[in-house]
């Protein structure tokens, strides 16, 4: 394999250990797998030239889905968050609203009472 | 949430796919809605995509399967990836929409939490007004006035205001459940118990001092709030320029032993009122007084045992102006409205 062969394979390996480091990669696992199947397809010294820039790019594209599986999984978990927290003060809301509809007609009562007081 | 569905289920099946090198068409893979969708809002990604697939179309051409093969794979990635990104724009959306809701509703708390304390004022000022002359009588241990059934409604009235007005600043369901247990408990009790319902009102205005307290200073109003309060729990109050001064002359008995009865009411209205420091004067006859000194030190030691005994400082003063063993108390942070 040339050297800018050899150098990229070297550079990829290099992001697929930081995307494997990750504590979530787990949920990538597949992506991860194929992208290291890969690579090792790439390095290996019977592939000619052409075969293992393509390897490489398989080992991109699979790192890159990864990545972006990671990032959709991220996004639904700030979702879910999100729904959580405005469940929350939705319900809380509506209970204040309440207390204010109570409070309203217990201070309209004691108005009214105090003026037919004598 | 149907197309998050269809991009999922095109991203297992073009993992699956990528793997197992099953040849398929352009047009079966890039027509789908999902894919349109990829190719919308990932259009850098689906162009790679779409590039692989064309070299793959080109090596078949040539003759090149493997090659081919290669490219295919690397195009199902490609578009896979272009699915999940889409996804997680849409979701990205989907989440600035909720965040909008959740800002509109936190909006609405906010108007409805700061109108449920200006009607829970005013509905203190009515009861106040109904029922102080009752209350001071009341918590005064020489007086009699009222029944205990009268008393125990009084106080269960403003234990319902106060349990109201601590909702209204923010109180938790947990912490206000409890209270509105007991204030049932003792509703349904026959005779209703005066002492449980005072308890329970001292610990209701603790409660709404907990939330007060969450503010770096006394909410605008607090001043008033502190002189409506001090008055239906007894105690003389006014405003100077100082800060709300809070008297009473009942802090000692006739045997010149201290009150308990006035030190908790007065242990609750520091609960209530929660800022800033409290300085206090017990006027006396002569600064020499044994007697007097003794007595002061008795009460500078039951304001020891509060919750923050520092929060409260206790000095002599002679003066003719109020009765011996007069005790007034200046809350010096309630200056504002």
């Amino acid at each position: 394999m040339d050297s800018p062969l050899r150098e990229r394979t070297a550079q990829l390996q290099r992001r697929l250990i930081d995307l494997e480091a990750r504590e979530d990669a787990r949920y990538a696992k597949g992506a991860l797998e194929q992208a290291r199947r890969a690579l090792e397809a790439a390095s290996s010294p019977t592939k000619d030239p052409p075969s293992a820039a393509r390897a490489q790019a398989i080992a991109d594209a699979a790192m890159v889905l990864a990545d972006r599986q990671l990032a959709r999984r991220q996004s639904q978990a700030a979702l879910v968050h999100t729904e959580r927290r405005l469940s929350a003060v939705r319900e809380r809301a509506k209970a204040q609203r309440r207390v204010l509809e109570a409070l309203m007609r217990q201070r309209a009562e004691l108005a009214r009472s105090m003026e037919e007081s004598p | 949430m149907r197309i998050w569905a269809a991009i999922v289920g095109l991203c297992s099946a073009l993992t699956a796919c990528a793997a197992q090198q099953a040849p398929s068409t352009a047009g079966s893979l890039f027509a789908s809605p999902a894919a349109e969708r990829a190719k919308e809002l990932a259009p850098d990604l689906h162009h790679y995509a779409e590039t692989a697939w064309e070299a793959a179309r080109q090596a078949d051409r040539d003759g090149h399967a493997k090659a081919a093969g290669d490219f295919r794979t690397e195009a199902r990635l490609w578009l896979a990836a272009a699915a999940a990104e889409a996804e997680r724009v849409e979701i990205g959306r989907r989440r600035v929409e909720l965040q909008a809701a959740e800002e509109r509703w936190a909006k609405q708390l906010a108007r409805d939490q700061a109108a449920a304390g200006v009607v829970a004022q005013d509905i203190s000022r009515y009861e106040a007004r109904s029922v102080a002359l009752k209350e001071a009588e009341r918590l005064s241990p020489a007086s009699a006035g009222g029944s205990t059934e009268e008393i125990a409604a009084a106080l269960l009235t403003r234990v319902r205001l106060n349990l109201a007005l601590a909702e209204a600043l923010g109180a938790e369901e947990s912490e206000l459940d409890p209270l509105e247990g007991r204030a049932e408990s003792i509703e349904g009790q026959y005779p209703r118990s005066a002492k449980r319902a005072e308890t329970l009102l001292l610990e209701t205005e603790a409660l709404i001092g907990d939330m007060r307290a969450r503010w770096p200073e006394p909410l605008p109003g607090a001043a008033a709030e502190l002189i409506q309060t001090a008055l239906i729990t007894g105690f003389s109050a006014d405003r100077t320029n100082t800060g709300v001064i809070v008297r009473s002359e009942r802090f000692f008995k006739a045997s010149g032993q201290v009150s308990s009865a006035t030190v908790k009411r007065f242990h609750g209205l520091l609960q209530a009122f929660p800022h800033g420091p409290v300085a206090c004067q017990v006027a006396v006859p002569e600064l020499r007084s044994r007697v007097w000194a003794r007595r002061v030190a008795s009460l500078v030691e039951r304001f020891g045992r509060m919750d923050d005994p520092g929060r409260v400082s206790t000095g002599m003063v002679v003066t003719g102006a109020l009765g011996a063993g007069t005790v007034q108390c200046t809350f010096a942070a309630y200056r504002g409205p």
